[in-house]
């Protein structure tokens, strides 16, 4: 274990750790209002809207990450359209992760008992306001653990970004290590770092199903894990 | 009160209802009875659009329920103007539906306060006093997995309630009850009858339909069979179908 290099190359690594959770959070921030609204098109009774998202979550669900991040960075200045790679990276993560999430939100949707719909119709309540007050509310507590595995896998996925110039924390690792040539160390830390930001998202999965468990007078079982 | 007219429900090539016509008068009690999957739960849902007609004409207290008329022409009615329309038609299901995550009390105030604008304190007064009605002044505070499937349901009356409807749709609202959860529901249908309240009642309880019921319609293969005062049809039935299904169900209840 080389301590000192760890030391000297710290700052680049400290920086690549920045950009990933920058670029996690962005991701995660820009697609999660998308694919919300993808699960709810892709339900909606007007075909104009759900073909549309249908179409969208099958083939970016269908695609590799890092053909996705590819076509953002290197096939869109062909159509004079000149991302930055942290632009580029971004909208290729966002595009992909957005087909991903809205799975998810849209199996929680679904599971809502029918009758649930069925008795706010017939009262009257306006759609939104169902949606927000009556339909979510017992969507969310469904969609939360894989939502949060998935945004684990994209926190992860993040890493490919380091492939279309990003100076993530793969990137810096990967530089640190080709200069130096001790990948133990370099790739531990950079674990390390990944585990971290992970273990941060489980923690804020515990404390949402707890409050969940609270607000509906339900006893919760235990700490729910997801690390991966 | 409530008039339907040559209604018709079709999913897909399936028929389940053709040319049903009912007529409800004003603080009437308006049973239907048949056979599962005879039509009468569809009718009720095409009364108030949750199952939009195929056909046929629904009128609640003289206005059209589904279809607007703008100079001459007619045409479907706007989401905005079904709920307008559905809020005048209360709606208790078979499987309760109360919404699980509200306390009793939320689920009577969320309608009156979402559709007719009611102040939260005004809505909490009302759904107080409707909960008293239907003998749950204590239960104000429960979530309903706390609650019986009697209470649960009584709670759905009195969420339904809440809009002040001018009529009252049940749909087969005690099939889902134990035995000896039932006769606390139907205790409370009766109050509502007599009352005055307008309601159209799909059940399997032929004797709330013989003690309370104005008149009874039977129902077979989404079809009117016979329909008449519940002193003729359940004691006298013309028709044969009418005859069997009466004796199987008194067969069954004793």
């Amino acid at each position: 274990m080389r301590i000192d290099l760890l030391m000297d190359y710290w700052p680049a690594i400290w920086n690549g750790f920045l950009i990933t959770v920058l670029l996690s959070f962005v991701v995660l921030a820009l697609s999660t209002p998308i694919a919300f609204f993808l699960a709810l098109a892709r339900q909606s009774q007007f075909a104009m809207l759900r073909w549309p998202a249908t179409v969208y979550v099958n083939v970016f669900r269908a695609l590799p990450v890092l053909i996705v991040l590819y076509f953002a960075f290197y096939a869109l200045p062909q159509f004079g359209m000149s991302l930055s790679a942290f632009q580029a990276a971004t909208a290729g993560l966002v595009i992909a992760s957005s087909a991903y999430l809205a799975e998810d939100i849209r199996a929680g949707l679904a599971a809502v008992d029918p009758g649930q719909r069925q008795a706010a119709t017939a009262l009257g309540i306006p759609y939104w306001r169902a949606l927000r007050r009556i339909y979510l509310p017992q969507a969310i507590p469904i969609s939360l653990p894989p939502y949060i595995t998935r945004a684990i896998i994209i926190v992860k996925g993040t890493a490919l970004a380091s492939l279309v110039a990003v100076n993530d924390l793969t990137a810096e690792a990967v530089r640190a290590i080709s200069i130096t040539y001790r990948p133990y160390e370099f790739l531990a830390v950079a674990a390390a770092l990944y585990l971290l930001i992970n273990a941060l998202l489980a923690v804020l999965q515990s404390l949402a199903e707890r409050r969940i468990a609270l607000k509906h007078g339900r006893v919760v079982a235990g700490p729910a894990t997801v690390v991966q | 009160m409530v008039e339907v007219r040559n209604l018709k429900k079709q999913f897909g090539s399936l028929v389940a209802v053709e040319d049903v016509s009912l007529s409800v008068k004003a603080g009437e009690v308006f049973a239907i009875i048949g056979a599962s999957g005879s039509g009468k739960s569809t009718i009720l849902k095409c009364i108030n659009f949750l199952e939009p007609p195929t056909a046929g004409e629904i009128w609640v207290d003289g206005r059209r329920v589904g279809v607007v008329q703008t100079g001459g022409r007619l045409r479907p009615a706007r989401a905005s103007e079904l709920r307008l329309s559905r809020a005048e038609i209360g709606m208790v299901f078979q499987n309760f539906n109360l919404f699980p995550h509200f306390t009793a009390l939320q689920n009577v105030i969320e309608a009156p306060m979402a559709v007719r604008g009611l102040s939260r304190r005004d809505a909490v007064d009302l759904a107080k006093e409707l909960l008293d009605r239907v003998g749950l002044g204590d239960k104000f505070d429960e979530h309903p997995r706390r609650l019986s499937g009697g209470q649960q349901q009584r709670v759905a009356i009195a969420r339904a309630l809440a809009m002040r409807p001018k009529v009252m749709l049940m749909d087969e609202v005690t099939s889902a009850l134990d035995p000896e959860l039932v006769e606390e529901v139907l205790g409370v249908m009766k109050t509502l009858a007599r009352d005055g309240m307008t309601m159209l009642v799909v059940t399997h309880e032929m004797a709330f339909a013989r003690d309370v019921a104005n008149s009874v319609v039977f129902v077979d293969g989404g079809r009117v069979v016979e329909q008449g005062p519940p002193s003729e049809l359940l004691r006298a039935p013309q028709e044969a179908r009418t005859k069997a299904f009466l004796q199987r169900i008194l067969r069954t209840d004793a």
